[in-house]
């Protein structure tokens, strides 16, 4: 018999391990960017490609450097893919092979492994990397084509966010339909434009509770109920909060992104606070901020007040109750 | 019938009860020898009064507490005393053993007759005679946390004890052994009952059972119908690791939450385990003392069942002789005293069977799963798992880095294992966890 | 034109007031502080290692020249450096005797483990859970928590045994506190004879789990013709201020129990040559 081996209890582990979560996420991922693929074409498998590639070869070239051992078993564990998936998923169809690339380097790099790899970083790695080209390389990152599928040869043409921050509420009913947001027929990065495959992606994440349901629901909601109140009082300017919720990354936000596990809080309460703080600041950049769009831009200001949040949120202890004399 | 359940957290690992579930109580084969440590219980070691080569007799006194809290230990079988030395213990410590050469004969003889009662009823005894013959049987709490029993029936007079709870909840995987035993003994068990409703002056008693043990549940239901037991009550518990834990018992029973840092005492209830209640009931009907108990068996072994080992049995005997083997020896990767979720791995089998061990259970290497530590990925699961609403991960990683913040909240940590469980880059939290408390208790200490 | 000067006359202004206000702070708030303090601290490595058992240097600067107490010890910087220090606050010193810190264990493969412990790696985590593979109990486990410590590189695991390099060691006290079982205590430098065991056990026990433990024969104290070694039940320890290394008990222990303290080079060295030689074997 070969020597017993000791280890601290419990000695029986749940099966579910940090892969099985990650792969999770990558296959809720699968319907978005089919979708993207049969709109946008190869062009958008080639980005998925190039960004999932390029994480996983940054990420394998930084632990060398840093002279890590495992470099495999990180590179694997799915938490790379998801990132370069994300990445993919939130840059307009026609970005070009090399800010693909700069967007995977400074997902992994900067806003990855820097702060010591998966677990310690403070914001989402693809929300950091789309903001930093959005920032960067304005023009790429705007260019926006119809899906080519409907509307035969691809098209410049703007977001319906962005139609209504430049044209006005009154183009944008004259040009798409709520159908058009929920199908997808729309302007948009490669992840935003189904409303219908992302819906189909966080159920199932749901489903397999992977994500709860207190942050998207919160977002979702509060965006609502914020932009809500706007249209109820001016109909003819401010547009309809099914509007808000099927247009641009509210979706995508809400079931792939403030749901990172690592940059979202702890606790359940701290979640709904998190959500809605993240409703609320994507509603105020869309009706009043310089940029059409502002979820990326709410869930890393969110993302920063994580620690804050689960400090005051903190879980109510067993046993924290008054002896009845 | 409602099920009851505590209100925060739990987990629901595979049970595996069907090894050993439904096995008839055997009495083992003596061995040649036996190995009865003198620390069996929570507290000060008791006092070895043998000597090389004395004769004993089963039952004989050959540990004297030593203390308040401490417990005699006492000869389970007859023989002559080969050797008194230090050896390892199944729960890791060094402590003084006396080494019995067994005379088989003298001791199934010896124990046919300890194993008769001797009395018919209790109404001729008072309480502070039933604690007596408690104390001086050696009971200790069989759960596994094996806290002299006369102790716990002896609270401070202002805390004023309402609801004794029976815990049968055997909410660890594998093990039986309780489960087992109320199929087999329900009467006895009753009527342990009276004794510390007798002792304590207690009326209100639960018996707390999971609904995995239907039979149990509906066995006693039936037996309660005899009206000499009165203030008995059956409850069904949900099924959901640790419905055993003595707080969450409490709280799922009663809806009462033990405040932190506090004893049950403290909210007017006193948990005891079933196969206590069964010690305590042999240690007042038959004047036995505690020198064998059921023990379930099971996990990778040949022959898993329930069995009622004589304490001081040694592991190798057990398994080898006992239990059928090992199904292949070289597969056996973890031998643990205890069930899977708080037990405790051994790392020799030259250790021998204590009071407080409820199962052997015998893991292969595939179903131990030892991976490293990856980082915390902040999934939250392990908040949502712990029992006692606390922050794990928090609690681990600052005694990681050796912090003090949130090591305060380590104190209520029961360390059931539900967070280690849960956590999908196998962080080994209950661990960090102990190793807060030992940290936060050093800084106080140093503070004061 | 106009709005550059108007510009730069604000900025002047309110720089000028600024400096102002800050000069009245700096009169009006001065602490006084002793000159010494400064000159002791200039003496002192400035590391904060807190070895001395103070905050950081500049506090135990403070409670040199304040309390004058010629017990006070850096033990980085040394005697010299405190010699001079305690000249600059007008005692005269000479220096005390220097301290190393020395493991009392030399199990390592000597020494019988069973079982094979996985978990946090370190001594203090399976100490803590007692999940220990080492049957002694209170030898040394070897995952290092003192090498992790030491903030000077001054201990090595040799042979899963730490070993303290003496001339690296500063006896800032560390490596006491990390060790979970105890076994690391100072002793003067220039002492080189010490029991390398504290397993209090009988003879008998201590040969079931280690070869070199001792097991308290009393040959030590018979050889001894200085009673420098104080015998307590099986275990037997050596009085650094009595003892003078005359190598009688050293020969006479039949464990080899009590050591001399040799360079950790050469430790090393005699540890390599040993695993080569079992490997010939």
């Amino acid at each position: 018999m070969k020597s017993l081996v000791i280890t601290s209890s419990p000695h029986v582990r749940s099966i579910e391990r940090l892969t099985d979560v990650m792969y999770d996420v990558v296959i809720a991922m699968i319907p978005a960017v089919l979708v993207s693929i049969y709109f946008f074409g190869l062009q958008s498998l080639l980005i998925t490609v190039t960004a999932v590639v390029g994480c996983m070869a940054f990420e394998a070239l930084f632990l060398k450097i840093a002279g890590k051992t495992n470099i495999r078993a990180t590179v694997l564990d799915g938490s790379a893919i998801v990132t370069g998936i994300l990445i993919a998923l939130n840059l307009p169809p026609t970005s070009p092979i090399w800010m693909t690339l700069i967007g995977s380097l400074i997902a992994i790099i900067v806003a990855k492994q820097v702060f010591g790899g998966l677990g310690y970083n403070i914001f989402n790695p693809a929300l950091v990397a789309r903001v930093f080209l959005l920032i960067s390389f304005p023009v790429q990152m705007t260019r926006w084509v119809n899906p080519s599928f409907f509307k035969g040869d691809a098209i410049t043409a703007a977001t319906p966010l962005g139609m209504l921050k430049t044209d006005g509420l009154a183009t944008v009913s004259k040009t798409f339909s709520h159908l058009d947001f929920f199908l997808g027929t729309i302007g948009g990065s490669l992840g935003e434009v189904s409303a219908v495959a992302l819906l189909i992606g966080g159920l199932y994440l749901l489903m397999r509770k992977v994500i709860s349901w207190e942050i998207p629901v919160s977002m979702l909601g509060s965006l609502f109920i914020f932009t809500g109140i706007f249209w109820m009082l001016d109909k003819a300017r401010y547009a309809d909060p099914i509007f808000h919720i099927l247009t641009g990354g509210a979706l995508l936000g809400a079931f792939f992104m403030a749901t990172d596990m690592v940059t979202s809080p702890i606790t359940r309460k701290g979640m709904l606070i998190f959500g809605a703080g993240i409703g609320v600041l994507t509603g105020l950049i869309r009706l009043f901020g310089g940029y059409p769009e502002g979820v990326s831009f709410a869930i890393l200001i969110m993302n920063s007040l994580v620690p804050l949040i689960d400090k005051y949120t903190e879980v109510k202890k067993f046993g924290l109750v008054k002896v009845k004399a | 019938m409602k099920l009851l359940t505590f209100k925060r957290g739990g987990i629901h690992p595979p049970e595996h009860k069907s090894l050993a579930e439904h096995k008839t109580i055997e009495r083992p084969e003596l061995p040649e020898t036996i190995a009865i440590n003198l620390c069996q219980h929570l507290g000060k070691p008791a006092k070895a009064i043998v000597k090389a080569k004395d004769e004993i007799a089963v039952g004989q006194l050959i540990g004297e507490a030593d203390g308040f809290i401490s417990s005699h230990v006492h000869a389970s079988v007859a023989g002559v005393v080969a050797k008194i030395e230090k050896r390892m213990t199944a729960i890791g410590t060094l402590d003084e053993t006396i080494l019995i050469t067994v005379d088989k004969d003298k001791t199934r003889e010896q124990l046919d007759t300890l194993n008769k009662p001797k009395i018919q009823t209790i109404d001729a005894l008072s309480p502070t005679d039933l604690l007596g013959l408690i104390k001086s049987a050696g009971v200790v709490g069989e759960g596994g946390a094996t806290f002299p029993t006369h102790v716990k029936l002896s609270p401070p007079p202002d805390k004023k004890i309402d609801t004794i709870i029976i815990n049968s909840a055997e909410c660890e995987p594998y093990l039986t052994a309780d489960h087992q035993l109320m199929i087999e003994k329900p009467i006895e068990i009753l009527k342990g009952i009276q004794i510390l409703q007798k002792a304590l002056g207690v009326e209100t008693v639960y018996i707390g059972i999971e609904a995995n043990k239907p039979d149990a549940i509906r066995l006693f239901i039936e037996k309660l119908q005899d009206p000499s037991f009165r203030g008995i009550q059956v409850v069904s518990l949900r099924t959901k690791y640790p419905q055993g834990g003595e707080k969450q018992l409490i709280h799922a029973i009663l809806k009462r939450q033990v405040p932190s840092g506090k004893l049950p005492f403290d909210v007017g209830a006193l948990v005891q385990n079933v196969g206590t209640v069964f010690a305590v009931y042999e240690a007042v009907y038959c004047s036995k003392p505690l020198i064998d108990r059921v023990t379930t068996i099971t996990g990778f072994v040949n022959k898993p069942g329930n069995y009622l080992l004589p304490v001081g049995i040694g592991f190798e005997q057990v398994i080898s002789n006992v239990a059928g083997g090992f199904k292949d020896p070289e597969r056996v990767r973890e031998v643990i005293n205890g069930g899977p979720m708080m037990g405790k791995a051994i790392r020799q089998l030259d250790v021998s069977v204590m009071k407080g061990t409820s199962g052997i259970l015998v893991l292969s290497e595939t179903q131990v799963c030892y991976v490293d530590e990856g980082p915390c990925i902040r999934c939250g699961r392990c908040v949502d798992a712990c029992p006692m609403g606390l922050m794990p991960t928090n609690i681990a990683q600052d005694a990681q880095f050796k912090s003090t913040d949130t090591l305060a909240a380590s104190m209520d940590c029961i360390e059931c294992g539900s967070c280690s469980y849960v956590c999908p880059t196998h962080r080994q939290l209950v661990h960090w966890i102990r190793i807060g408390k030992t940290v936060f208790r050093n800084a106080n200490r140093s503070s004061k | 034109m106009n709005l550059v000067i108007i510009t730069g006359a604000c900025m002047g202004g309110i720089a000028f007031l600024s400096g102002i206000v800050l000069l009245i702070a700096s009169k009006k708030f001065a602490v006084q502080e002793n000159p010494l303090i400064d000159d002791v601290e200039a003496l002192l490595p400035g590391a904060n290692c807190g070895g001395c058992g103070y905050a950081g240097c500049r506090s135990f600067a403070e409670a040199v020249v304040n309390t004058k107490n010629t017990d006070l010890l850096c033990p980085v910087a040394g005697q010299k450096a405190m010699a001079s220090a305690f000249r600059l606050v007008g005692l005269d010193f000479s220096g005390s005797v220097r301290k190393v810190a020395r493991v009392m264990c030399q199990g390592g493969s000597n020494s019988v483990r069973s079982g094979q412990y996985q978990g946090i790696a370190s001594c203090s985590a399976a100490q803590i859970a007692n999940l220990i593979d080492l049957v002694c109990p209170y030898g040394c486990l070897g995952y290092g928590e003192c090498m992790a410590a030491c903030p000077f590189d001054a201990i090595r695991m040799i042979d899963g045994v730490a070993v303290v390099d003496a001339d690296a060691c500063t006896a800032c006290g560390k490596c006491i506190k990390a060790c979970p079982r105890n076994l690391i205590s100072l002793v003067p430098y220039d002492k080189k004879v010490f029991v390398a065991c504290k397993s209090p056990e009988s003879g008998a026990a201590v040969k079931k789990y280690c070869s070199v433990g001792c097991i308290g024969c009393k040959l030590c104290v018979k050889a001894c013709q200085f009673e420098a070694i104080d015998y307590q039940p099986f275990l037997s320890t050596i009085i650094p201020e009595k003892c003078t290394q005359c190598m009688a008990c050293v020969e006479k222990c039949p464990t080899r129990s009590i050591l001399i303290n040799k360079p950790i080079s050469e430790i090393e060295a005699s540890k390599e040559n040993k695993v080569h030689e079992t490997a010939n074997v």
